[in-house]
């Protein structure tokens, strides 16, 4: 069947009243919780968990890519009137928007935050819609060494690349992984670090641990540290982008459309990468580069339209290969395992009902997310002046709903406030958060493949060398780890 | 050396030692059965707990060599807030300690109300009647609304 066929079935999927209803819910809600200061995406998608669960399969993924669709539109609305970006993603976009917005240009700082965010997630997602199914089709010849090999290497990636403090950023993936190693062996059926506690045998669950590090840890880092006051820039003058505006900022988007879906697809981990060369190339191919930190269209346009093509991209790993490459996804790869599916290759063949859906969807939910943010700008913005004493207390208490209602566990609540705690101490001292995250749900896949491609080889470690796949993959991870060390060595 | 001490960084490394080293003693605990001495469920946790270790003594090079530098804010951060962090760690402790019995709205309400005070709110009744409202919201939502079963407690006659 070809991939049209397979799309316009996807759509008699998601145009049905019922999924519309449940995409409409999806990206309202998405927005909703993703304009609320301090929630990035990852947290926005890990906080609204529970309302899918009793839903079919295919109707809560077509409300989950509503909800992360949302939430990256709600994150930059956040970033450009507050100046506090949900998730480094951000950085860029906050950095100049918010200039944008002192100078009285609010108006349309957000409208080329979210027409760049429309442009970018539509072709984002025809590219998905085509590449999909090929490099599934590619990924049936994988073995399990070349996955375990495609793990390492994106294990590298997501934590090493940015390169600033790659030991933190180790760090705080095997504490993850470490995380993840509790529970019942699959292949073996022996219990694992459980240390006699009868809950932990079922593992922890990456909600418990998304809410810890994400709303638990933050809301105590916010508490003790940063409660100084923030400044709400109100939007003045013209809402609507000059023909001048229109002029500066269609480039840009393009350009970061490419660099974000490019980053993101290949399992190269979010969009911190991509956000940073837009900005740097729009700077360096600018007619008044010294805009630049005051509030240039072009900085905001870029590098928000880079970050929504790579959330995009970074789905195309995660449907294809079942890999996760950004926080947000390792917390939509879990919502997937509690439905038992595992993406990847297969998904493609057994459920192309859930996996079409989901694509046509995304192109619905992208048109619903444009109305939703043009406008009606007006009322998320309200959201930003919610009180802080009540803002930070409904994100614990709709964490601690999220991690109770899981399974009514006492033990689950213990495990939620030590990962906050650990989440504190990683926000003190600048530790990444979302290695950690990653790590947790990729290790132990990742623990499965190495032992199953050394079942084949009968304990020899070489397979992992012997494949041309799987040592490119490794040999790819060691040119990641150690490029950013020997290009600094270089330089000095 | 005692200067080092007082840092935080250095206990950071030291707990990051200390949990591979914990973890590669809960390894030597999980059985083994002949079948799979090779790759059995003992290998993967080695691997994880002595790259721990090894992180941890590399934090702590970083650290004593001056490479462990603050990349995100160039201001020093304040000092630690005590009061907020009381409040918060009370509004915990009393989630955890009431959401069994005293159920999940009253248990909500008193979080809220509490992390509402840890955040400078004044105003404890009224933070408390806005957390008592919102969880009976959510539980009427999420309990009769969406299937999930949350503990209603000592408000069970009114709530169903």
């Amino acid at each position: 069947m070809s991939t049209i066929d397979s799309l316009m079935q996807g759509f008699a999927v998601a145009l049905t009243l019922n999924n519309l209803g449940w995409a409409f819910l999806g990206v309202t809600l998405g927005t909703a919780v993703g304009v609320l200061p301090g929630i990035g995406p990852a947290l926005t998608v890990a906080l609204l968990l529970p309302v899918t669960f009793s839903l079919d399969p295919t109707s809560a993924f077509i409300m989950f890519a509503g909800i992360y669709y949302g939430a990256m539109y709600g994150g930059s609305t956040t970033a450009i009137l507050l100046n506090t970006p949900g998730e480094s993603a951000a950085m860029m976009t906050a950095l100049e928007g918010n200039r944008m917005a002192k100078a009285g240009r609010g108006g349309p700082a957000l409208a080329t935050a979210a027409i760049g965010s429309f442009v970018a997630t539509t072709i984002a997602t025809v590219m998905i819609t085509f590449l999909a199914p090929v490099i599934a089709e590619f990924a049936l010849f994988f073995g399990p060494a070349d996955y375990f090999s495609l793990m390492v290497l994106a294990f590298v990636t997501v934590t090493a690349v940015l390169g600033k403090a790659p030991m933190r950023g180790f760090t705080s993936l095997f504490f993850g992984m470490a995380l993840g190693l509790v529970g019942i062996d699959l292949q073996t059926g022996q219990a694992r670090f459980a240390m006699g506690v009868p809950q932990l045998l079922d593992g922890i669950d990456i909600v418990i641990v998304a809410m810890g590090l994400f709303a638990v840890g933050e809301v105590i880092y916010i508490a003790v540290y940063a409660q100084g006051p923030e400044t709400i820039e109100p939007v003045k003058g013209s809402a609507w982008m000059s023909k001048q505006d229109w002029k500066r900022s269609w480039k840009p988007w393009l350009r970061g459309t490419a660099f974000g879906f490019t980053f993101g697809a290949m399992p190269a981990g979010g969009g911190e990468i991509p956000t940073f060369l837009s900005y740097a190339t729009e700077k360096k191919l600018a007619r008044h580069p010294e805009e630049f930190g005051h509030g240039a269209i072009e900085g905001v346009a870029g590098p928000e339209a880079a970050n929504n093509a790579a959330a995009g991209g970074v789905l195309v790993p995660l449907l294809t290969l079942g890999l996760p490459t950004s926080a947000t996804a390792a917390i939509l790869l879990a919502a997937f395992q509690q439905y038992g599916l595992q993406p990847g290759p297969l998904l493609f063949d057994n459920s192309p009902e859930l996996v079409w859906g989901l694509i046509a969807s995304l192109y619905i939910g992208n048109v619903m997310l444009l109305v939703l943010n043009l406008p009606l700008v007006g009322l998320w913005v309200r959201l930003l002046a919610i009180p802080r004493p009540w803002l930070y207390g409904g994100i614990l208490i709709f964490a601690t709903l999220g991690t109770y209602g899981l399974h009514n566990s006492v033990v689950d609540i213990v495990t939620l406030y030590v990962v906050g705690f650990v989440g504190f101490l990683m926000r003190r001292y600048d530790f990444p958060v979302a290695p950690a995250v990653i790590g947790l749900i990729l290790g132990p896949l990742a623990e499965q493949q190495m032992r199953r491609a050394l079942a084949i080889s009968q304990g020899d470690f070489g397979v992992f060398v012997n494949e041309p796949l799987s040592v490119s993959f490794l040999i790819l991870a060691v040119v990641a780890a150690l490029g950013p060390v020997i290009w600094r060595a270089a330089r000095r | 050396m005692r200067s080092y001490l007082r840092r935080g960084e250095i206990w950071i490394a030291i707990g990051v030692i200390a949990l591979g080293a914990f973890m590669m003693v809960q390894t030597m605990q999980i059985n083994v059965s002949a079948n799979y001495a090779r790759v059995g469920p003992r290998v993967f946790p080695w691997i994880v707990s002595s790259v721990l270790v090894l992180l941890g003594l590399g934090l702590m090079r970083d650290f004593v060599t001056g490479r462990w530098v603050r990349d995100v804010d160039e201001e020093p951060l304040p000092a630690l807030d005590r009061t907020a962090l009381f409040w918060l760690v009370i509004g915990l402790a009393l989630y955890l300690l009431t959401i069994k019995f005293a159920g999940f709205p009253i248990a909500t309400g008193l979080l809220f109300a509490f992390a509402a005070r840890a955040f400078n709110s004044r105003s404890i009744v009224l933070d408390l009647a806005i957390g008592l409202v919102l969880g009976i919201i959510v539980y009427i939502g999420f309990h009769h609304g969406l299937g999930l079963t949350l503990p209603a407690g000592i408000l069970e006659a009114v709530l169903g």
